[in-house]
């Protein structure tokens, strides 16, 4: 069996523990400037990585991550091997995580006027960063072969919207349980769920290219799991989950099964050849679907994935990219236009066919031009894939900051008007 | 006038047709029982429907059993009907403009018989009048002293909530609990990574006593309201689920909910709809009150 080595393992734990202390100190500084923690830790990433540390003091990072600094070197393998792993399962959790927040029951029931704001808030998006991708296809550096795929993908992260922060963005407003704010919440998640589908598809057609045979078995393979997952592996879990809960031990019990079948849903896709983060997704809905989870467990599970596993993951986006030296202004610009534009008119024009009003309309699709985490994840991933380089996901980050920090106003002016 | 006009404006209650489906099952007697106390207290017309021709055996047997609970037949009337179970006893609800349907339930259904229907699940799914279902319908049958009724945030719900004081204050009721059921499915994911335990039970009391208060709100514009003894709760949950916990811990005399927005299909069964969690395993008698022409 091989093993991490005593330096090895010296070096591994001193780049996590560093990582998860500097990324709390600055989610809680961030909290104080009402900012959602996920930035604090992505500027953590920033101020440790390339960009700044290894910018001003090279020596302190490359004694802290001699992994990132020198990965040409072998004896740094080990370790990259083990923090590849370490971020590969602080995805798949965090996808868990998503995924337990979709509640299908609540799409159904907000009925047509969630079903067309998601049509329309997706089809405007997609159809626009497309078309964008072909138009500029230098800024956003693609080559002939790839300026469809990665316009379909930049398509996907401009029609995706962030439910955590929109919904507390909600909450604070006392709108939550409006009209509005069922749309905005119902259409989210059916978009966190179609937009993670369609993800999955453009990175199986990434990786397998013209196999037309292997590509329609894995569609079927995963169109028959979600289709199990979301009906009988659902109500097969709501019906372990008090047994579970009242003859394990508590939380012990409902933590080992939870992420148990997270780990087995995410093998299972990467088995068929859909990336891993998809079961896991999957396998979160039908998980926090269930009305016998208890509210507790449902919170130790998010705070222990919110801030043990997704700290490391989006240091490690500063870490492993320059964001000094991948940050393109232009396509900054374009990709800021793009998305406000797209994502706000789609989600309006969806609203306003689904039956609401014009200043509710609005609300709404200010509302959904919300990005957030997820977007991180689809870059990240798609810049693992090939499909993107460093400029454009430097370009989605900002893209997901400058969301966060003026959909809130927006928001207030529109609904107080 | 037609059948719409009659309908319009029409609240959900009094309670003055109340309709009863009958089979000869073990249980038939003690379910028209059931119908005829509730027939008298509320000075109601009482309508026996069976679907398929009954022998005269058959009919003497269902006055008799009418008459032991001292109704006079000028104030019953028995419909019997051929055609498809279902379908038949919807259209003779709404011919008679129906007030409320009583069914003999089963308390708990199989996973099949889930998903496939029964007939007492079936009309409450599909009904345009409110049901009572009746789980264990007994001979001599109770008042209902302990009422819950559901205060989901929803427009039908005030009209359920008068429907309660209505019914509590007929039964002369000892206790009303006013549940407020509240689904936040957001709630952890947006505080949970930004905020301290105090600040978000800080945010839930805000929450809980705004909940309170619009139901206050409610209470305060129903006549009768002030003449029972009521209680008012906040929980947390899924809707359907939440207060189906809860009736079983308080093990309630009737729980009253909305009816739902429209006709429940295979899809509501499959992403369970609030009122599937009840009809799935029925904690006590339940009363579906329908909103009528509102």
């Amino acid at each position: 069996m091989v093993k991490l080595g005593h330096h090895d393992m010296i070096v591994f734990l001193l780049g996590l523990g560093s990582i998860l202390i500097i990324a709390r100190l600055f989610a809680e500084l961030f909290k104080q400037f009402k900012l959602p923690s996920v930035l604090g830790e992505i500027v953590a990433g920033v101020i440790l990585g390339p960009s700044v540390l290894g910018f001003f003091w090279p020596e302190s990072f490359e004694y802290l991550f001699p992994f990132i600094a020198h990965p040409e070197f072998t004896s740094t393998i080990p370790v990259q091997y083990a923090m590849d792993a370490m971020i590969n399962i602080s995805v798949i959790m965090l996808l868990f995580v998503a995924g337990m927040e979709v509640q299908l029951p609540l799409v159904i029931e907000q009925g047509k006027v969630a079903l067309s704001t998601t049509f329309f808030s997706m089809l405007i998006p997609i159809a626009v960063g497309y078309l964008g991708v072909q138009l500029v296809p230098d800024l956003f550096m693609v080559t002939n072969r790839d300026v469809a795929i990665v316009g379909f993908f930049i398509g996907v992260v401009l029609s995706i919207t962030a439910l955590p922060v929109i919904a507390r963005i909600l909450m604070d407003m006392k709108l939550f349980k409006t009209r509005i704010g069922m749309t905005i919440i119902a259409s989210a998640m059916l978009i966190d769920l179609l937009g993670w589908l369609i993800f999955s598809v453009i990175l199986s057609v990434i990786e397998q290219g013209e196999e037309q045979t292997s590509l329609t078995y894995t569609m079927t393979a995963i169109l028959v799991f979600g289709v199990f997952m979301l009906t009988i592996g659902s109500r097969l879990i709501d019906k372990s989950l008090p047994w579970v809960q009242t003859k394990f031990s508590w939380p012990g019990g409902v933590l080992a099964l939870s992420f148990g079948l997270c780990f087995l849903g995410a093998a299972f896709t990467e088995s068929i050849g859909i990336h891993s983060i998809l079961g896991a997704f999957i396998v979160g809905i039908a998980f926090g679907d269930s009305a016998n989870l208890r509210d507790r467990t449902r919170e130790i599970i998010h705070q222990f994935v919110t801030n043990v596993f997704a700290p490391i993951f989006f240091v490690s986006i500063g870490l492993y990219v320059n964001f000094v030296d991948n940050f393109n202004f232009p396509l900054i610009a374009v990709l800021l236009i793009l998305a406000y534009s797209s994502k706000i008119l789609g989600a309006h024009v969806g609203a306003r066919i689904g039956g609401l009003n014009k200043v509710d309309s609005w609300a709404v699709g200010v509302a959904m031009n919300t990005h957030g985490v997820l977007e991180i994840i689809l870059g990240s991933l798609a810049m693992a894939a090939g499909l993107i380089n460093e400029e454009v996901f430097v370009a989605i980050v900002v893209l997901v900051v400058v969301s966060i920090i003026t959909s809130a106003p927006m928001l207030k002016r529109i609904v107080n008007k | 006038m037609n059948l719409a006009e009659q309908l319009k404006d029409r609240l959900p209650y009094p309670f003055e047709t109340i309709a009863v489906a009958v089979t000869f099952s073990p249980r038939y007697k003690a379910v028209i029982r059931e119908a005829a106390r509730l027939s008298r207290l509320h000075r109601a017309k009482l309508i026996l429907i069976h679907v398929g021709e009954l022998t005269e055996a058959q009919t003497a047997k269902l006055e008799s059993c009418v008459e032991t609970c001292h109704i006079k037949k000028k104030y019953y009337q028995i419909i019997d009907i051929a055609g498809a179970v279902v379908p038949t006893i919807l259209q003779v609800c709404k011919e008679n403009i129906v007030d409320l349907l009583v069914l003999g339930a089963l308390k708990k259904e199989t996973v099949l018989q889930h998903y496939v229907g029964t007939i007492a699940r079936k009309i409450s799914r599909k009904a345009k009048c409110s049901i009572l279902l009746i789980p264990d319908p007994k001979k001599r049958p109770l008042t209902f002293d302990k009422v819950v009724v559901s205060a989901i945030d929803s427009a039908k719900t005030p009209l359920t909530l008068a429907t309660a004081v209505y019914v509590a204050n007929m039964e002369d009721a000892q206790e009303l609990f006013i549940v407020n059921e509240e689904y936040i499915p957001m709630f952890q994911s947006a505080y949970a990574d930004c905020t301290t335990d105090e600040e978000i039970e800080s945010k839930k009391a805000d929450y809980m006593s705004e909940c309170k208060r619009k139901v206050v709100e409610v209470l305060n514009e129903i006549p009768g309201a002030s003449s029972i003894s009521t209680k008012q709760r906040v929980i947390f949950g899924k809707p359907g689920h939440s207060i189906q916990v809860f009736a079983k811990s308080k093990q309630p005399d009737l729980l009253l909910v909305n009816s739902p927005k429209k006709s429940l299909g295979i899809l509501d069964r499959l992403f369970p709809h609030d009122l599937e969690y009840l009809l799935e395993d029925l904690p006590c008698n339940l009363l579906i009150v329908h909103s009528r022409g509102f």
